[in-house]
């Protein structure tokens, strides 16, 4: 793994995890994972949390085997509970194997030997992949660290990497993006690395833009990276987001797309440049568009105008 | 016609004789003609000479007996009908002022001579089926030209006759059963009098007749022969996958080989196999069914006059199927159900082909038939019944908040019907199990109904719902059909299957599916579709396809009732669309999160008292949670786009309540699904909306989202009524329309009537 110093101001991890902690100026490379027990050490103060952890829904056969795909998901649930972030980070590092998963009789009877096991492996899957994804959503200054290992760590599995790696876009953590990009342009899986397009559409800082409008023009480029790229513009440019990434950066990430409708492009990714441009609301988008003379141009002027509103 | 200037003069006897009298011009249209004849007298170019102003009246005595029969009439004319030979003197009295002149006419009227009929038939003998022309064209009538003369035929001068007077004199008849016959011509001209005629003997021997109600009136007749032997649009008779259970015993009529009797009669189509007493136990008769799909799909029964009943063809049967030749020494009745519905591999369509061999001579005919498709109603459909489960079992997840908002405010036309927690271990997901639908086929007076609901691919096991239509629903008139099972994916279930209502083209409405390759939000690769054997067989009943696929592969469970719903317009104006597509809209759920934080009130809270309560200004600030709604958002619009062109949609055909989307992890992949309760997810039941209470931030004492809701829905005459699925049905990735299914009213409109 590169080596990476995440600078964040430590009176604001001094308000979340390391109140009771010694006083540290960043959290970086070199001691994350202090910083991180220190955070575990902050919530196993508090009450209630081990409880609440413990009894995820998403993952009690007794629940998630009523919900409409049958399928164990923490994610949301993780999210919207707002744990600690140590919490987190102290399963996830620390206690995984430990996890009191629900026992043998919370399956219904006429759930056999095999599907038993089958979900038994499903549900530790779906906690790991829950747990990455709630850390990226904590805010933690460790988070960013804490993801970067588990977006490069070759042992973990590829969907739990693929959630960390969008999670980590996510948390726009300074140089998140040239672990992203490194992932991006590797030689790896495509799952992995359309995912660390899609959390390079989350960062959306310069070098995540700049990297995204290359892949999104590279001419030899698999079609299923090709469209995470441009789907990852769409991200950056994002009528809603626009505010926190500034007008500038955003309107690069539209322009970029709008020129992607007179290239070769375009034949193959229609709907998807659509969306993505649509989804910008942008008034520079609109007026280039507006120049450019094709049936899927003027489809998305309309969906554009639309948006504009 | 005739023109008369007066010759009659009279003198006024008030104004004394030397003023001229009024000239009287009459003219009769005609003057002369066979009875009975009608004839116009126009006075109205009588004048007064000495006052050509004067106001002129006329008086008519018909007959020329003294008496006038009309009074003075200033239109100066009338009309009058000579019903009786004779030669009439009609008198016409003009009056100016007191000064009066009068006219005599003559009006012919020659006796009427009734027509004589003439009639020809050829030729005269052959074996039924018999094709005869029948002419009736030397008709004569000494007062009128034969063009006019109508004619009415009795085929078989049973003193019924079988035609209306026309004055075409050729027509064509079929004698479809053996025997003797005469036609009888009858002739009338203009007056009423009539002649007959009958004509030479038609011998008819007897041939291969069968028979169904290709005309789709209920009932088999004569009429029916008309173009039996192949099934179109216009002609054909139809029958139904007997899928109910008359008898109750559990299983569907079609899959046992019993005939049931009773109701279950009414679920089979009749063919009559007509009687040919020249048939001798030597002879060969016999019934084909074709094509070899069909003969896979259907069984049919033989009762003869005689009352036996037994089974003539089972499915899988091949070839000809024997009937005992003396059974034809009556009318035979065949009774045929279907076994299958339409599939890929079978288009429903049935030919019998009736056989008869004697004397080395072979003679068949045959009838087309096709079975019923399965047809889904839409929200515009009056509710029947409304399926939920009741959980009360805290182990279970419990939804009485829900339940119980049915129960009280359900109309009350419509039956609750309440599947039962523990029979099937609380899976609530009554939507995602079945599809409410039904088949007809013509009777009397319409057509027969029988419901039949698709069981949709979702192998929940025995202690899911997967036997709750197949066992518990089922019943007289209630069945079921399942397409197989193929691909294994929650698109498949009930809640990815939408109609949209009669439109053009659609008389019966459109089956709206989700699935696709458009992948995640974030641009992951990813495809997912309905399973191909349930599409396939969807897009085999033809009537409401073939059906239209928009994405939903993007959604944790990936059904299109998370992002869209039919729902009435009950106020629509003259010319504008009844119903409405009622869309999620990220959108709208963010501007108005936004206006109450510009107000100043971003700490206001967000499914207040939920364990997963949060603030306005907490989701306005989760970067990545507004980025997803534009994506989401976009995504909807591609959604829109391809309903607003399938569906000849306008603008103004859609309405947007507000719904924000999260994301789900699920192996490496971000699916969508509803952040907070998907409020278009919602329960028609006619005028009456269940609709899921969003828990969105309080204002001024109104749910903004609430508000929003009741903006666009109100004002098309719909009540809303808003319920709580919070825990009991959002938080396990539903809402109110998939825990529910509305069983509805079939289409007036029968389906082979397009």
């Amino acid at each position: 793994m590169k080596k990476m110093m995440f600078t964040v101001a430590f009176s604001l991890v001094a308000s979340t995890a390391f109140a009771a902690g010694p006083k540290v100026a960043t959290v970086d490379q070199s001691n994350w994972r202090r910083a991180a027990s220190h955070a575990i050490a902050e919530a196993q103060a508090q009450p209630d949390v081990a409880e609440r952890l413990f009894a995820l829904r998403g993952i009690d056969p007794r629940y998630y085997l009523r919900d409409r795909i049958q399928n164990p998901s923490v994610s949301a649930e993780l999210r919207r509970m707002k744990l600690p972030a140590g919490a987190l980070f102290e399963v996830y590092l620390e206690t995984f194997d430990a996890y009191p998963f629900a026992s043998a009789d919370a399956y219904p009877a006429h759930v056999d030997a095999a599907e038993r096991a089958r979900l038994r492996t499903v549900e530790r899957s779906a906690l790991r992949q829950g747990l990455v994804d709630a850390i990226g959503a904590s805010g933690h200054p460790v988070a960013p660290y804490l993801l970067a290992d588990v977006v490069n760590d070759a042992r973990e599995t590829l969907a739990t990497r693929s959630i960390a790696a969008m999670a980590l876009g996510a948390t726009r953590g300074e140089k998140a993006s040239t672990v992203l990009t490194s992932v991006a342009t590797s030689r790896g899986p495509n799952a992995l690395r359309s995912a660390a397009i899609a959390g390079l559409g989350e960062h959306r800082d310069a070098k995540s833009v700049g990297t995204l409008i290359a892949l999104a023009n590279a001419p030899k480029l698999d079609d299923e990276l090709r469209a995470a790229a441009i789907t990852g513009l769409g991200a950056v440019a994002s009528k809603h987001t626009r505010r926190v990434v500034g007008a500038e950066r955003a309107d690069q990430a539209a322009i970029a797309l709008v020129k992607l409708f007179s290239t070769p492009v375009a034949d193959a990714n229609g709907t998807r440049l659509v969306e993505a441009v649509s989804r910008t609301g942008s008034r520079a988008a609109y007026d280039a568009l507006k120049q450019v003379d094709t049936d899927l141009a003027r489809r998305a002027v309309r969906r554009l105008a639309r948006r504009m509103r | 016609m005739n023109r008369l200037i007066g010759t009659l003069a009279a003198c006024g006897l008030a104004v004394g004789c030397g003023a001229p009298e009024p000239n009287v011009v009459v003219t009769t249209t005609p003057s002369k003609g066979v009875a009975p004849v009608a004839v116009t007298f126009d006075a109205t170019g009588s004048n007064d000479p000495d006052d050509p102003r004067a106001t002129l009246t006329a008086r008519f005595d018909f007959d020329g007996d003294g008496t006038f029969e009309t009074g003075p009439l200033t239109e100066l004319a009338a009309d009058f009908v000579y019903e009786v030979a004779g030669t009439y003197k009609p008198i016409v009295e003009i009056t100016s002022g007191e000064r009066i002149g009068t006219a005599q006419l003559q009006i012919e009227v020659q006796p009427n001579t009734a027509p004589t009929g003439v009639v020809t038939v050829t030729p005269t003998n052959g074996r039924a089926p018999h094709a005869v022309t029948v002419d009736a064209s030397g008709v004569t009538d000494p007062n009128e030209d034969a063009a006019t003369l109508a004619v009415r035929f009795d085929f078989e001068s049973d003193g019924t006759f079988d035609t209306e007077f026309s004055t075409t004199k050729t027509t064509n008849h079929v004698f479809q059963r053996s025997g003797e016959f005469r036609v009888t011509v009858e002739v009338q001209d203009h007056a009423g009098a009539t002649g007959t005629a009958t004509s030479e003997p038609i011998t008819v021997e007897a041939g291969a007749d069968i028979d169904v109600d290709t005309n789709r009136d209920g009932i088999i007749d004569d009429a029916d022969d008309e173009a039996e032997d192949v099934w179109t649009l216009d002609s054909g008779a139809t029958f139904l996958a007997n899928f109910d259970d008359d008898d109750f015993d559990g299983q569907r009529d079609a899959d046992d080989a019993q005939l049931e009797g009773g109701e279950d009669l009414k679920d089979f189509a009749r063919v009559i196999v007509h009687q040919n007493a020249e048939l001798t136990a030597q002879d060969q008769v016999s019934v084909t069914v074709t094509p070899p799909a069909a003969a896979d799909a259907v069984r049919i029964f033989l009762t003869t006059s005689g009352g036996t009943i037994r089974t003539l063809h089972e499915p899988g049967d091949s070839g000809a199927r024997s009937i005992d030749p003396t059974d034809l020494a009556g009318d035979v009745t065949l009774l045929l159900e279907g076994t299958e519905t339409r599939s890929s591999a079978w288009d429903g369509t049935v030919t019998l082909t009736l056989s008869m061999s004697s004397g080395g001579e072979t003679l068949t005919d045959a009838v087309a038939l096709r079975v019923s498709p399965v047809i889904f109603t839409d929200n515009m459909q009056p509710a029947e019944r409304l399926y939920v489960m009741r959980i009360d079992d805290r182990r279970l997840g419990p939804n009485l908040e829900f339940y119980t908002a049915l129960q009280r405010d359900i109309p009350t036309h419509v039956e609750l019907y309440t599947a039962d927690q523990y029979e099937y271990l609380g899976d609530r997901w009554l939507q995602d199990n079945m599809q409410t639908g039904y088949q007809s086929m013509a009777s009397e007076g319409g057509q027969a109904v029988m419901k039949t609901h698709l069981q949709t691919q979702r192998p929940t096991g025995p202690r899911g719902l997967e036997p709750f239509l197949i066992s518990e629903a089922l019943g007289a008139d209630r069945g079921w059909a399942y397409p197989g099972r193929s691909r294994d994916t929650s698109l498949n279930y009930g809640g990815n299957l939408e109609v949209a209502p009669p439109h053009d083209g659609y008389p019966l409405g459109r089956v709206i599916i989700g699935g696709g390759e458009g992948g995640t939000l974030d641009g992951r690769a990813y495809s997912d579709t309905m399973g191909e054997l349930q599409r396939a067989w969807l897009d085999a009943q033809e009537i409401q396809g073939p059906s239209i696929e928009v994405a939903s592969e993007w959604l944790a469970v990936g059904h299109i009732d998370e992002i869209f719903l039919f729902v009435p317009n009950r106020n629509a104006g003259a010319g504008e669309r009844p119903w409405k597509v009622l869309f999620a809209s990220p959108d709208l759920a963010v501007e108005i999160l936004e206006t109450i934080a510009d107000d100043g009130a971003g700490n206001t809270q967000v499914f207040a008292g939920r364990q997963t309560q949060t603030t306005v200004s907490q989701i306005l600030g989760n970067t990545r949670l507004m980025g997803y709604q534009d994506s989401a958002q976009a995504k909807i619009d591609s959604i829109r786009e391809v309903l607003t062109t399938s569906l000849q949609l306008t603008p103004d055909d859609i309405i947007e309540v507000p719904v924000l989307y999260e994301w789900h992890p699920f192996d490496g992949l971000n699916f969508a699904a509803a952040y907070n309760p998907g409020i278009q997810n919602l329960i028609v039941l006619d005028d009456f909306l269940f609709v899921p209470d969003p828990e969105g931030p309080v204002v001024g004492g109104l749910d903004a989202f609430q508000t929003a809701t009741r903006q666009v829905l109100e004002p098309m005459g719909l009540t809303v009524q808003f319920v709580d699925i919070f825990d009991s049905y959002h938080l396990n990735l539903g809402e109110a329309h998939c825990g529910t299914e509305v069983e509805g009213t079939a289409y007036e409109t029968p389906w082979w009537n397009q």
